[in-house]
């Protein structure tokens, strides 16, 4: 027995914290074997012999509190790997992902440099997270590899010069843009307004994903002689937003353009609803999740966001989603909770391809290939093309063909209205949003 | 005129929200001087417990406080005798880490048995307002305010009247006087752990009809919490009322006033003043010798 100044610790109570400190610790790492898959015995303690198989980094947050979307941004990921090597794989050469969890900046720097020093790999695909993006891919440049960032939205990842860094997917400025296109292409012409009368309000939750989302969005409008009437940033783990509302109620703002994450977005709603702000329509900077439905049932129809490619996007126009959402309902047996998988999804492949044309995972050969791509909009599973942009380049490491998507809940489903070429079929406005 | 009433009850009615959690910290540190740092953890745990309930049960969360509360009661005594009563006698610092593993334990936990999914639960009146005059005041957070204001008396009273009441005030007196007088005080700090947290329960079932519900969503309220703490006095209840609507009023009118995200930088500029002025906190008394 321990005697701590007067009191004891016995066996028993040293078992039950013992049995605690396991508990947690298997709780931050508890996941990763439910979203392996497939791939569970490659949980990075094999080293492969390097002939037989393409071994490439898959890092994302699977625990923490991006736990959500970073598990099915990596989902779509596995998805991606098991379709290809049942066609063949590449080369011949089956593909094998070596998973790490990065659920902070800090997390991410760790297990970046364990998958090159001691997991050998050349390359990484992640990371849903912008500041796990931004951490990791610096640890990968310093080691001369390449990282393939397909979630992280914020601008400023790729304005470093990195050489070795390619981000696939749109960035925030995107986002904004897309969504005051929205307003301007779709909410105006339905409501017959002119587009610069309409009194715009511009919020946002304010990390570096709301923030450069609703930098876009205000530098667009202006830009484009619109009336941006507020613009505020706000703390995502904030308790109540009535002031916020009021000040938009005050200030009679027509079009609201939110960016936020899943709570505060379920409680702007909630409390728009009790202080009857009823802007004619909400245009969403981002996060097109069924939790919206969820919480707010039929009243969610008319919600519109500026988004990733959504699993109802005209499949003419994304060679490789019909498949994603077929494999997709065989696996899991629902609709996926959100776009982030496609994205990954599509990226994967480009990265797939890439390997192949190169004949190596070598990061100069990979770069060298990957800056050579040109392909048109409509080129892959989420519609974008693929053009990196050039050394010398301010964003240079981003994808110039890529953009965020309008799409729009109708009835109960979400659907893509914007751009025309990629809209569902059947797809309608509901305007003003009246709940 | 009308925005600036609204904006007061508002403001009052979000410090509802403070107080409420505010209430069982205080009595957890005012009694054992534990400044108990997975309080919004044992929030969160109420609050899916009231979920379960809910969906399984079909019970409406206030209906469920009867539930919620005696639950919570036995969770936090069963935490207590395993983490925190060994240690009790040692140095502050290891109660202190220790409530902080324990946030980081139920944290994972959680989010290993129900995933990071938030949930909400869907009550016929979850938008529904009271009208006063021209304002609306949300029904789900004026009965939050109901709840705080029933069970702080609730409280009041049984620390006043009842024997297990004054052994708790007595022990955060002076515990070797209260010794003397015949308190059990391994029991009573037991019990008075397993009161806070029980109303930290209450706290979450009411709240569970306002906010998400995600295994983190004790964070949101950590910082906010301490600062009501300290500015009604450690220990001190009726402080932790005052302090959580203070609190709530100057968040809901510096917003209007001022951009949004400035918000808890002005509640924690007047948290610095007041303790530069008053560090007992507003309603806090210079302790006595003793305590320990």
């Amino acid at each position: 027995m321990l005697r701590l100044r007067g009191s004891k610790l016995n066996a028993l109570t040293l078992v039950l914290l013992l049995c605690f400190a396991v508990v947690s610790v298997v709780g931050c790492g508890g996941d990763q074997s439910k979203t392996n898959g497939d791939q569970t015995k490659t949980n990075g303690n094999q080293k492969s012999t390097g002939d037989d198989v393409i071994r490439i980094g898959l890092l994302y947050p699977l625990t923490g509190s991006l736990a959500k979307l970073g598990q099915e941004e990596q989902k779509g990921a596995l998805l991606a790997a098991e379709l290809r090597n049942a066609k063949g794989g590449i080369n011949g050469k089956k593909i094998e992902w070596v998973i790490g969890d990065a659920p902070d900046p800090q997390a991410a720097v760790t297990e970046t440099e364990r998958l090159i020093t001691v997991e050998k790999v050349d390359i990484i695909q992640g990371s849903y997270s912008s500041g796990v993006a931004y951490a990791a891919s610096a640890v990968a440049e310093k080691h001369k590899k390449i990282y393939w960032e397909c979630g992280g939205v914020a601008d400023n990842i790729t304005q470093r010069g990195f050489k070795y860094l390619f981000r696939f997917g749109q960035t925030g400025t995107s986002n904004g843009e897309t969504a005051i296109k929205l307003v301007e292409d779709i909410v105006a012409k339905e409501l017959n307004k002119d587009v610069k009368s309409l009194k715009i309000g511009i919020i946002h939750e304010d990390s570096a994903f709301g923030t450069s989302v609703a930098d876009g969005a205000e530098k667009y409008a202006k830009a484009q002689g619109l009336n941006v009437v507020i613009r505020e940033g706000y703390s995502m783990n904030t308790k109540d937003l009535s002031s916020l509302i009021l000040k938009l109620k005050k200030a009679n703002v027509d079009i609201l353009v939110p960016t936020t994450y899943v709570a505060d977005g379920l409680l702007l709603f909630k409390q728009m609803k009790e202080l009857n702000y009823n802007p004619l329509a909400v245009v969403m900077g981002g996060n097109a999740i069924q939790d919206f439905k969820l919480a707010m049932g039929d009243e969610v129809n008319g919600l519109m966001h500026a988004d990733i490619t959504m699993p109802r996007t005209n499949y003419d126009y994304c060679p490789g989603l019909e498949e994603f959402n077929k494999e997709w309902m065989k696996k899991y047996n629902q609709e996926p909770y959100c776009a982030h998988p496609i994205r990954t999804f599509a990226g994967a492949n480009v990265l797939f391809d890439v390997i192949e044309q190169a004949g190596s995972t070598d990061p100069d050969k990979i770069a060298e290939v990957a800056r050579s791509l040109d392909l048109p909009y409509g080129s892959t599973a989420t519609g974008w093309g693929v053009k990196f942009a050039p050394e010398g380049d301010p964003m240079m490491g981003t994808n110039l063909r890529a953009q965020a998507f309008g799409c729009i809940w109708h009835d109960g489903n979400i659907e893509t209205l914007w751009p025309e070429e990629a809209a569902w079929p059947g797809v309608k406005t509901k305007l003003p949003w009246v709940r | 005129m009308d925005v600036i009433q609204q904006l007061v009850i508002n403001g009052l009615l979000t410090g509802g929200v403070f107080a409420i959690i505010a209430v069982g910290l205080t009595l957890i540190f005012g009694v054992m001087k534990i400044i108990n740092f997975a309080h919004g953890e044992f929030l969160m745990i109420a609050m899916y417990l009231t979920y379960w309930i809910n969906v399984k049960m079909g019970l409406d969360p206030f209906v469920a406080i009867l539930l919620i509360f005696p639950t919570m009661f036995v969770i936090g005594i069963v935490v207590y005798k395993l983490t925190l009563n060994p240690i009790i006698n040692s140095r502050e610092e290891l109660t202190l880490l220790m409530t902080v593993a324990l946030m980081i334990f139920f944290q994972n936990l959680a989010l290993m048995l129900w995933s990071a999914d938030v949930r909400s639960i869907s009550l016929p009146y979850s938008y529904s307002t009271i009208a006063l005059g021209n304002l609306g005041l949300s029904l789900t957070k004026v009965g939050t305010f109901a709840v705080t204001i029933a069970m702080a008396i609730g409280l009041l009273f049984f620390l006043n009247q009842s024997w297990l009441g004054r052994s708790i005030r007595a022990v955060s007196q002076n515990r070797d006087a209260a010794q003397l007088m015949g308190v059990n005080t391994i029991k009573t700090y037991m019990y008075a752990f397993g009161i806070g947290i029980g109303i930290v329960g209450v706290a979450g079932a009411a709240l569970s009809t306002v906010y998400g519900i995600y295994p983190l969503v004790g964070q949101q309220f950590g910082t906010a919490s301490f600062v009501v703490v300290v500015l009604g006095g450690l220990g001190n209840i009726p402080g932790a009322i005052l302090g959580g609507l203070l609190i709530g009023l100057i968040d809901a009118i510096s917003g209007f006033v001022l951009p949004v995200g400035f918000n808890e930088a002005v509640y924690l500029l007047i948290f610095i003043l007041v303790l530069l002025i008053k560090p007992n906190g507003i309603l806090g008394k210079a302790t006595a010798g003793g305590g320990r």
